[in-house]
């Protein structure tokens, strides 16, 4: 089925061509989500917000871009949006836990962490790799999370960022940049507490 | 020591082999007879490494199944309200009008309030100076300068 076949299906609300949809992208937008999110229950939350998303918007979809790169796009939109509403969650929880625990006047000062139960098991690199990649910045991570996870080309991330390629290319080499200090200082950080 | 920090400033560039010819030889002569950053290029291969189980990652099975699932349950739902109603624009808009309304109340209140006052306090001086018999072309300045 062509992209603009894809599209005037979806357009229409023929089931079949949704079918269709889902069958050829659902690895493609999950997969994206989950390299943002770390998490496959949230990937398959913002899948669905996705889909639901590309139903509503297929209208204003111009063709300017292929199909696969505007899912991408949405994709990226989807999770990002995701982190930044957790954020807040997160930091009302820990508000919460606060005053929760202030008020038993047993507050150590440690926040409760953020939960988010992860069949995937991970080892300390993985970690690392995963705190640093979240401490970049929203245009940095992105950029580094569609060249290395999903090994996209710089023209392809300039697609989907919808920016230029040297745009691209120094977002990336700031990523690279701002992975290696946090990198470094997390090892000494480590060896440290590891030492005392 | 300056090809330590020499090897802190390009270790993602040599761990991915980026670097030029010239400076990949100059930092694996140094990592061979320097054990510390010898031990921080394997930590930092071991994090480079881990990349690979994000490109491999996959999703859970049937995930595909349930997305279609998920997504006929919400076409079947009935459509929201319209946009201008919905929630998110709705309740900030009226709590903005009535924030805005007790402004405006309180702002009435308080000039009404004012003048109130200023015509109290015009009317007990006319009382005091008509009490004491002062004349009228004793303005209230000649009198605090005769006191």
């Amino acid at each position: 089925m062509t992209d603009q076949e894809l599209i005037t299906g979806i357009r229409n609300r023929d089931r079949q061509v949704i079918r269709h949809l889902v069958g050829t992208y659902h690895k493609q937008v999950i997969k994206t989500a989950y390299n943002f999110t770390d998490n496959m229950d949230d990937a398959e939350d913002i899948a669905q917000d996705v889909c639901i998303e590309i139903l509503e918007s297929v209208k204003h979809f111009r063709g300017d871009s292929s199909l696969s790169t505007w899912i991408y796009r949405l994709t990226v939109n989807k999770s990002l949006n995701f982190i930044r509403k957790n954020k807040r969650k997160q930091l009302v929880r820990q508000f919460e836990t606060f005053f929760r625990i202030a008020a038993n006047g047993a507050w150590n000062g440690i926040p409760e962490p953020y939960s988010t139960e992860d069949p995937v098991q991970k080892n300390e690199s993985r970690i690392l790799l995963d705190d640093a990649v979240s401490r970049l910045p929203e245009n940095q991570k992105t950029a580094f999370i569609l060249n290395k996870y999903e090994e996209m080309s710089y023209k392809q991330v300039a697609e989907v960022m919808n920016l230029s390629l040297s745009s691209v290319e120094s977002l990336l080499q700031r990523a690279k940049q701002n992975l290696q200090k946090s990198l470094i200082a997390q090892f000494s950080e480590y060896s440290k507490t590891g030492t005392s | 020591m300056t090809d330590c920090r020499l090897l802190h400033e390009n270790l993602y560039g040599y761990a991915a082999k980026e670097l030029p010819d010239t400076l990949m030889d100059q930092l694996d002569q140094h990592i061979a007879v320097c054990l510390d950053c010898k031990q921080l290029l394997e930590q930092f291969n071991d994090v480079l490494n881990a990349i690979g189980e994000h490109v491999g990652a996959e999703p859970l099975p049937y995930a595909g199944s349930r997305l279609l699932h998920r997504l006929e349950a919400a076409l079947e739902m009935p459509e929201k309200s319209s946009f201008v109603f919905s929630k998110s624009i709705l309740q900030p808009a009226l709590i903005s009008l009535g924030m805005l309304l007790a402004l405006a109340i309180g702002f009435l209140i308080g000039t009404e309030g004012a003048g109130r006052y200023a015509a109290y306090n015009e009317n007990t001086i006319q009382e005091v100076r008509s009490d004491l018999n002062v004349p009228d072309f004793m303005t209230d300045e000649l009198l605090e300068f005769t006191e």
